[in-house]
């Protein structure tokens, strides 16, 4: 099943600082990454992506530094800053509570109620 | 490898969204890397060529979209709390200036309307330096430095064919020397002792050739401004060296140096801190600057009289103003200069591009030692150099080169989103190794 577009541009930030949590990437392989541990359900566009990446640049969340990957072709990696550290740290808690709420509300509040 | 047409047509149109041009490069080169690495990763499953460029560009999306979403993204920044802080210290020593000419007297003649033209060739000089390509520095280091040290060894020769004035005036060209060598010093590719000790000499040339052009202290001062880069870079480890030893080569030959002129230096340093014994009467202004400062008061205007310093609409305008309005001049002086200085250094420190990074705390750095130098003069510490607080006073060539150092400035701030430093494998100075064979 395809995933809404606005359910998921929300979140795909906190994903791709979650991803360069782990290491440093380019952006064809935080596509491929994130397509293999969604298990296809996040097939995100290049051009959705680097949009993004460059506005998370903006706001110092992520730096980048050009590397000559193994093939000879020079890449743009992407990692995560000190700052971006503290905005995935932010945006997970804020993710858990949602989804919590959203748990609540569609189990017709019983989970809340009982926590 | 050639680019696949289509992924020129499809880049073409992604671009064709974002308004600032100069972004075009940075988003082209890294959405064509990707373009090519989806192409390879297709070919590698079965897809042909042609095939593969094609699903490659449809898994892209839609490039009018992609293209407005990266124009969001990609926006020049103009540091507006600079741009504010420039025009209101060159509005002020505009005015300043009008004022002393109407109530002080003054050795030397100022024309006011000489002076409004002076202020509309900075603003222009300030707009060029902004809509300059610094990275210039960086790409033609050796160009940029060679010709300003044969510009600096030829200006003696030329001195017959220039009036005094223009001589004079060519002495602000050694402000730019610590932005010259931040584009030596990035571009530098050497490592090891050999390429500390390279980059090293290649400051203490330009000094050198500074004293050839004229003799003026001044010279170790901006030469200074490079050595505490050259030092940054050392500790940042830059050069892959020890730093202990490191720094004693920095700073052997300048502890030898102050050892060796240290006769002069503390006689000098003596006379800064006691002006009224210095024998060659250069301490005759200090002497009178004090005693004006120190019937000055708060706010109101001081008992003394300012009659006998000189060039009080230039070199000594600040003194004027404490005894005009009180201390209070000097607190506002402080305060519109040191913003100046805080906005700069909080942009430059977090310049992604080590380039950017690097001219704007040469230029911070510059203005810095400038302003410093002034105000110690003007509080009756006769120092060295030439005394210029930058867009205060003076108000021509000084002007003028600050202007434009203000606005390569902006210039890189402007560019950081866009800016990236390319990678540059490290060298080491080849060792030239001399054998001897003993002939049959």
């Amino acid at each position: 099943m395809e995933i809404s577009k606005s359910l998921l541009s929300g979140s795909l930030s906190l994903l791709l600082l979650r991803l360069l949590e782990e290491e440093d990437m380019y952006g064809h392989q935080m596509i491929a990454t994130l397509r293999q541990r969604s298990d296809d359900t996040f097939a995100l566009k290049a051009g959705t992506l680097y949009p993004l990446l460059h506005n998370l640049e903006k706001q110092g969340a992520v730096q980048t530094y050009k590397k000559t990957a193994e093939t000879g072709r020079l890449r743009i990696y992407y990692s995560i800053t000190p700052e971006g550290r503290g905005i995935l740290h932010d945006k997970k808690t804020e993710w858990n509570i949602f989804t919590k709420a959203v748990s609540c509300v569609l189990e017709g509040g019983q989970a809340c109620a009982t926590a | 490898m050639r680019q696949h047409n289509l992924f020129r047509v499809y880049l073409d149109k992604v671009c064709e969204q974002i308004r600032w041009k100069k972004a075009h490069s940075v988003v082209c080169r890294e959405l064509g890397d990707h373009l090519e690495d989806e192409q390879a990763t297709l070919v590698e499953s079965g897809f042909a060529e042609d095939e593969a460029a094609n699903q490659a560009v449809l898994d892209m999306g839609d490039a009018a979209l992609v293209g407005s979403q990266l124009d969001r993204a990609y926006r020049p920044r103009p540091a507006w709390g600079i741009i504010a802080v420039t025009a209101v210290l060159m509005i002020l020593g505009y005015f300043a200036r009008l004022y002393i000419i109407q109530h002080a007297h003054s050795l030397y003649v100022v024309d006011i309307t000489r002076s409004l033209f002076w202020l509309c060739a900075a603003i222009i000089v300030m707009v060029v330096g902004y809509f300059l390509d610094y990275t210039i520095l960086g790409k033609h280091p050796i160009i940029i430095c060679t010709g300003f040290a044969i510009a600096l060894i030829l200006l003696p020769f030329v001195y017959e064919l220039m009036t005094y004035s223009l001589h004079y005036y060519a002495i602000y060209g050694m402000i730019l020397i610590p932005i010259i060598y931040a584009g030596v010093l990035w571009w530098w590719p050497y490592q090891g002792y050999g390429g500390l000790i390279g980059s090293y000499l290649s400051l203490w040339i330009l000094v050198i050739v500074g004293l050839v052009f004229r003799g003026s202290i001044s010279i170790f001062v901006y030469g200074g401004v490079g050595g505490l880069m050259l030092t940054a870079e050392l500790i940042k480890g830059r050069f892959k060296v020890r730093k202990s030893c490191g720094l004693l080569i920095l700073y052997c030959p300048v502890v030898l140096m102050f050892i060796w002129l240290w006769e002069a230096v503390s006689k000098r340093l003596l006379y800064i801190l006691q002006p009224e014994i210095d024998p060659t009467g250069y301490g005759f202004q200090a002497t009178q600057i004090r005693q004006v400062l120190e019937s000055a008061r708060w706010i109101g205007q001081g008992n003394h009289t300012t009659d006998y310093i000189p060039d009080l609409v230039n070199s000594n305008m600040l003194t004027f103003f404490i005894h005009q309005f009180g201390w209070i001049s000097l607190v506002l002086v402080l305060l519109l200069f040191g913003a100046l200085l805080a906005f700069s250094a909080t942009l430059a420190i977090k310049q992604k591009s080590r380039l950017g990074r690097m001219v704007s705390m040469a230029i911070l750095l510059s203005l810095a030692v400038e302003g410093g130098i002034y105000i110690a003069n003007n509080l009756g510490f006769v120092t060295f150099g030439f005394p210029v607080l930058p867009l205060l006073s003076y108000g021509n060539a000084a002007l003028l080169i600050d202007s434009f150092l203000i606005g390569l400035m902006l210039s890189v701030f402007r560019n950081d989103d866009i800016v990236r430093d390319p990678i540059i494998a490290p060298k080491k100075i080849p060792r030239i190794k001399i054998t001897m064979e003993r002939l049959p």
